[in-house]
């Protein structure tokens, strides 16, 4: 077991400030703690080699989750293992092992080129010179930002800024890498290339936690999701029993030739009226004779086209927050 | 020794990056580097319009105290240049929630955070302060070799001093995030250390002598290189460590406190 979480808890205290001026005055003298629970006792473990999605709407917990395994935050209580260490408490010994890379956190230097920038790590990390060259090499070939890594950083766009974080982040060949939010802002061949680094990377066994909100993410890289919600886990499973959580459910959208408006068939939802001769609808499954479904489209309305797919993520998502 | 060497590495990598981070703006280094010179020379200005105006400190003759505001001046500019940036550094960082990033890194956090905040802009004080200590220095009778070995080792006791004052400072960050107003405190406090303690009452050169060490930043290795055993020396010197000790106790209690930033 690479990770090891029992009953995590962590509170923080904030204080009550009213917005007028008498408040102002009066908090200077007297502040109200207020307690606020963002883990109230979760529990999971992880493997080398998973990668993991760290799903959750705001606020969920799941930023305290990673600052606490990455020895940044101490927890309230629980107990954590990352590796052999106590995340907190072996805090130097521990992260020379563990890369992370923040979407909003740059760790690269704004006036200078990244390949300059990377010179820290180099020796943060006490890399040899043969080591570094090597790995330098093998990830900015891998990242496709040989000319970027050369140009000052506020010259670059988003995505290569974005390519020369995961090098910042894994030229010490860390095993366990924590991305949050990798992808934020970015287009979409940004978005692939990103994604396919972290494909190979996990391939060559390299464990990835991922906290996203780009379902994209998930649904491309994630083998296991665990769901988080006002500081209580509520999900932990594999990405296909994630799925298949609201059930066996179908999306269709059908445009048709004649108006939809009277449509009806046991066991199918409308979930969406696109226009009067096309619609969204769910499908149970367990109800509903896909065969069956199809004909009486046809006849009762012609179908001009019909997309069958799997239910959206989002939909599992809100069912469950 | 392994320990001490990355440090050093560190320093040294900390140091190019900021060289390369302050070229990447010269009009800016330049101004800043000037102003820094000349707004240091304000109190050898004052100390030279009060003993030309007939006024004099007590038992100092102006090249003395020339010689104390230059000490006071090197050991700030030479805490400014390689390690006092970790204030405003670590103060920046916990406000904007990068702190994480330095926690996130196989070392010591307090070096990190020094090495990382170099900044070539800050020698203007160091310049200053050499030139006015190399004047003042060849206008008092000639110190000898004890004097000097008595300096050095009390000059090293003098930036503990300012390095505890940036540990007690960065410290308080972790709890009070956005204190801009902290350095100005600091400021404050040390520009006793300007003048000859001596000029003081007794129970206040009590108090910069044996609590707040800030006679040592200067005061003390002026007066054993112009060849005085000042009272209080050794006992000072205890407390510097003391002060020392007591600093870093202080920001690591306060580094538990971090909470981060939301997100």
């Amino acid at each position: 077991m690479l990770i090891e979480v029992a009953e995590l808890k962590k509170t923080y205290i904030h204080y009550e400030r009213g917005g007028s001026f008498f408040e102002a005055v009066k908090s200077i003298f007297l502040r109200k703690a207020m307690p606020i629970e963002a883990l109230k006792g979760i529990s999971f473990t992880i493997e080398p080699g998973e990668l993991v999605g760290f799903l959750g709407p705001n606020g969920a917990g799941k930023s305290t989750t990673i600052k606490i395994l990455t020895g940044v935050l101490y927890p309230s209580s629980g107990r954590v293992k990352v590796a052999g260490y106590v995340p907190w408490r072996d805090r130097v010994k521990y992260v020379a092992g563990i890369g992370a890379v923040f979407g909003q956190k740059s760790q690269l230097i704004w006036d200078i080129p990244p390949v300059d920038a990377f010179l820290m790590n180099k020796a943060i990390y006490r890399i040899s010179d043969k080591e570094y060259r090597t790995t330098l090499n093998m990830l900015v070939s891998l990242l496709e930002v040989e000319r970027h890594i050369k140009t000052p950083t506020r010259q670059l766009s988003l995505g290569e800024r974005m390519r020369c974080e995961f090098i910042m982040a894994m030229l010490h060949r860390p095993q366990i890498v924590f991305l949050d939010e990798p992808t934020i802002g970015l287009d979409v061949v940004a978005k692939e290339k990103i994604r396919s680094f972290i494909k190979k990377m996990n391939e060559q066994g390299v464990t990835f936690i991922l906290t996203t909100h780009d379902l994209d993410d998930v649904e491309r890289l994630a083998r296991r999701v665990i769901l988080i919600n006002r500081g209580e886990l509520i999900f932990d499973d594999t990405i296909g029993a994630f799925r298949g959580y609201l059930g066996k459910k179908k999306f269709v959208t059908v445009r048709t030739a004649k108006p939809l408006v009277t449509v009806a068939f046991s066991g199918m939802r409308v979930l969406n009226p696109l226009s009067e001769y096309q619609m969204e609808m769910e499908l149970d499954m367990e109800a509903v004779e896909l065969n069956a479904f199809i004909r009486y489209l046809d006849e009762e309305y012609g179908i001009k086209d019909l997309i069958i797919e799997e239910p959206p993520i989002e939909n599992i998502l809100k069912s469950l927050y | 020794m392994k320990r001490v060497l990355d440090i050093l590495r560190l320093y040294s990598t900390g140091i190019r990056i900021g060289l390369a981070e302050n070229l990447a703006y010269r009009g800016n280094f330049l101004i800043r580097f000037f102003v820094m010179f000349l707004s240091d020379l304000l109190f050898p200005l004052v100390a030279l319009l009060v003993y030309r105006s007939g006024a004099a400190f007590p038992g100092w003759t102006l090249e003395e105290v020339l010689l104390i505001q230059g000490i006071f001046m090197m050991a700030k500019g030479f805490a400014y240049l390689f390690f006092f940036g970790l204030v405003w550094n670590i103060g920046e960082m916990v406000r904007d929630g990068l702190f994480d990033l330095m926690l996130i890194k196989p070392c010591s956090v307090i070096h990190l955070a020094a090495a990382t905040s170099f900044s070539l802009e800050n020698s203007g004080s160091l310049l200053g302060g050499s030139g006015i200590f190399i004047y003042a220095v060849s206008k008092i009778p000639k110190p000898g070799l004890w004097e000097w070995a008595a300096f050095f080792l009390l000059f090293l006791l003098s930036l503990s001093v300012l390095f505890s004052f940036s540990l007690l400072m960065s410290g308080t960050l972790f709890k009070w995030v956005g204190n801009s107003r902290i350095y100005e405190i600091f400021n404050t406090i040390t520009q006793f250390g300007l003048f000859p303690k001596t000029i003081y009452s007794r129970a206040f050169q009590n108090i910069l002598t044996y609590l707040i060490p800030i006679a040592m930043i200067a005061f003390f290795p002026a007066a054993v290189l112009k060849g005085d055993k000042p009272e209080g020396l050794f006992l000072s010197a205890g407390i510097c460590l003391v002060f020392l000790f007591a600093a870093r106790l202080f920001w690591h209690a306060m580094l538990k406190s971090y909470s981060s930033a939301g997100g």
